[in-house]
């Protein structure tokens, strides 16, 4: 068996033990709390295979996917604006700081009071509370570039643009990817707290919906289709990442191995 | 020509301003014309009584097709000198000038070899698009083809044939710096600055680079300036032999290089004017090592 199908096969084998162990655990359970395990998948088929899919899980999606997008071209910019200058880092410090630090969950009350309830409330939160993550690794990234390399290409007289865009941003890249992985997380986290409170369409307002119903089939078959959207979203990243910085793997792995 | 010991009178480090008439007119080939030339640089950081000036005033002139080597005792400021002269720093006081022009934070027709090759390759890009990467952008002339065509000739030149499209950290540290060396040459540079370029080499590829180098220069005529801390590299390279003091770093001495080319690593260093040289420049050094330990 290769080295790959074998990795395959060890890493799934433990969501497959927990699975399965939720599975006989709850197969005898009678409380309406803790249904069986089946009578879960089942739900959750019967939900998604439904109109629901259009009404909430399609909504949720293009404001996810618009915020995150958002939050990617800001904290780029962003990031690269920091990262170029000391000093606007150092006057900018305190905001940031404060900014940074609030949960972006603090601030879902003053979205809706500013912008209203709906995607652009939505929207607007997820790209604030993705942002970050992406700001300050694309500014970490931006610091670390080569001083060797930029000097070599302002010797050759490479013009300040053509270094920002042809250096420091390909040798900015990794961290960026880095930042954008974390990114995902909280627009996620984000856009589903953000629905539960601000919408009438959406994944999050469709688990709270249900768990107002008592309809507890419903909002477990919610909570895992917001697990199966954090995955998918996750992996596009990941695989993002790997296309983007195939060169930076296979540089790493050399220089370790020196 | 004058000789080594005129040479050595004519510069004597007693003096506090050297002459640069003098300077030009050492130079080894009295009908080229000076390229690059360093007037009375100086360059001090800080300020205030934690200044620290670690060039005090160093004039020298370098003529087109020469080869120029620097050494210095550790600590004398040779990268600082590199950095001054390529425009990356701006010198507190003094200037340098590329073909009569004044350098004010970047020339045209300055090539830089510095020596971590690793971090100066762009990992991202491949050998051949590393090489031509001084050659494209906005206001560059030439067509693709063209850039392509330099870039192979000039691997060639290093004796690269065929790495073009791996990526530099495929390749062995030498064939990095050969790389690094190929970039230069494709920019056709008026000056190629080289600061300790072998330094972080093993002896063997230090040895083929130095052979490389002399090979390139004699093929291309292009003017080098070589700063390195290996004295027997300096000689052996050099076509003049700028010895620099301590901090706050002068020009001590220059001195001719009379050793026949092509050179050889066993003849030219087994001449006994290549044994004399370098123990002249051994003697200098640390003679400037020990008189500033007991300061």
């Amino acid at each position: 068996m290769s080295t790959r199908v074998s990795r395959t096969l060890t890493g799934l084998a433990l969501p497959v033990a927990l699975v399965s162990l939720w599975w006989f655990a709850s197969a005898q359970s009678t409380t309406p709390y803790y249904p069986p395990l089946s009578q879960i998948l089942e739900g959750f088929r019967d939900v998604w295979t439904s109109e629901h899919l259009a009404e909430h899980l399609a909504p949720s999606l293009v404001s996810l996917l618009a915020g995150f997008a958002l939050a990617v071209l800001l904290g780029i910019c962003c990031g690269i604006a920091l990262g170029l200058s000391e000093r606007l880092r150092r006057d900018l410090r305190p905001v940031t700081e404060f900014l940074r630090a609030m949960p972006v969950v603090a601030l879902v009350p003053i979205a809706l009071v500013l912008l209203g309830p709906g995607r652009s409330m939505e929207i607007a939160l997820v790209a604030f509370a993705a942002s970050w993550p992406i700001i300050v690794s694309t500014a970490d990234g931006v610091r670390a570039a080569d001083e060797v390399m930029l000097n070599t290409a302002r010797v050759f007289g490479v013009p300040a643009r053509r270094r920002l865009l042809r250096v420091v941003l390909p040798a900015a890249l990794p961290q960026v990817m880095a930042g954008a992985r974390i990114a995902v997380a909280a627009a996620v986290a984000t856009e589903v707290v953000a629905n539960m409170v601000g919408s009438s369409a959406g994944l999050g307002y469709f688990v709270i919906s249900a768990q107002q119903s008592f309809n507890v089939i419903e909002t477990w078959a919610g909570l895992l289709m917001i697990g199966i959207v954090g995955c998918c979203m996750t992996a596009l990243v990941v695989v993002a990442e790997r296309w983007t910085l195939r060169w930076h793997r296979q540089w790493r792995s050399q220089v370790t191995e020196t | 020509m004058p000789s080594l010991s005129d040479t050595r009178q004519e510069h004597a480090s007693s003096q506090p301003a050297v002459d640069i008439d003098a300077v030009v007119a050492d130079a080894s080939d009295a009908s080229s014309h000076v390229v690059l030339e360093a007037r009375h640089l100086q360059v001090t950081y800080g300020r205030g009584r934690q200044a620290v000036t670690a060039i005090g005033d160093v004039t020298f002139a370098v003529r087109a097709g020469e080869f120029l080597s620097v050494v210095g005792p550790s600590g004398c400021g040779k990268t600082t000198l590199l950095k001054a002269m390529s425009g990356l720093l701006r010198p507190t006081s003094g200037e340098v000038l590329v073909n009569g022009t004044p350098v004010d934070g970047f020339a045209p027709g300055l090539a830089m070899v510095f020596q971590e090759y690793t971090r100066s390759l762009m990992p991202w890009l491949s050998v051949r698009a590393n090489v031509e990467f001084p050659l494209r952008g906005r206001g560059r002339k030439g067509s693709r083809e063209e850039t392509a065509r330099r870039a192979d000739e000039a691997l060639a030149e290093v004796g690269l044939v065929g790495v073009g499209d791996k990526y530099p950290w495929q390749l062995s540290g030498g064939m990095q710096q050969r790389v690094a060396i190929a970039r230069a040459l494709a920019y056709r540079p008026t000056v190629l600055l080289m600061d300790e370029p072998f330094a972080s080499l093993d002896a063997q590829a230090r040895s083929d680079l130095e052979d490389l180098l002399l090979k390139v220069h004699l093929e291309t005529g292009t003017t080098i300036v070589f700063v390195t801390h290996d004295i027997d590299e300096a000689v052996y390279l050099g076509d003049r032999v700028v010895v620099l003091s301590q901090r706050p770093t002068e020009v001590k001495v220059s001195l001719a290089v009379d050793l026949p080319r092509p050179r050889t690593q066993i003849e030219t260093k087994a001449l006994p004017d290549f044994v004399e040289l370098r123990t002249e420049v051994l003697g200098l050094i640390l003679a400037e090592r020990s008189a500033h330990a007991h300061e």
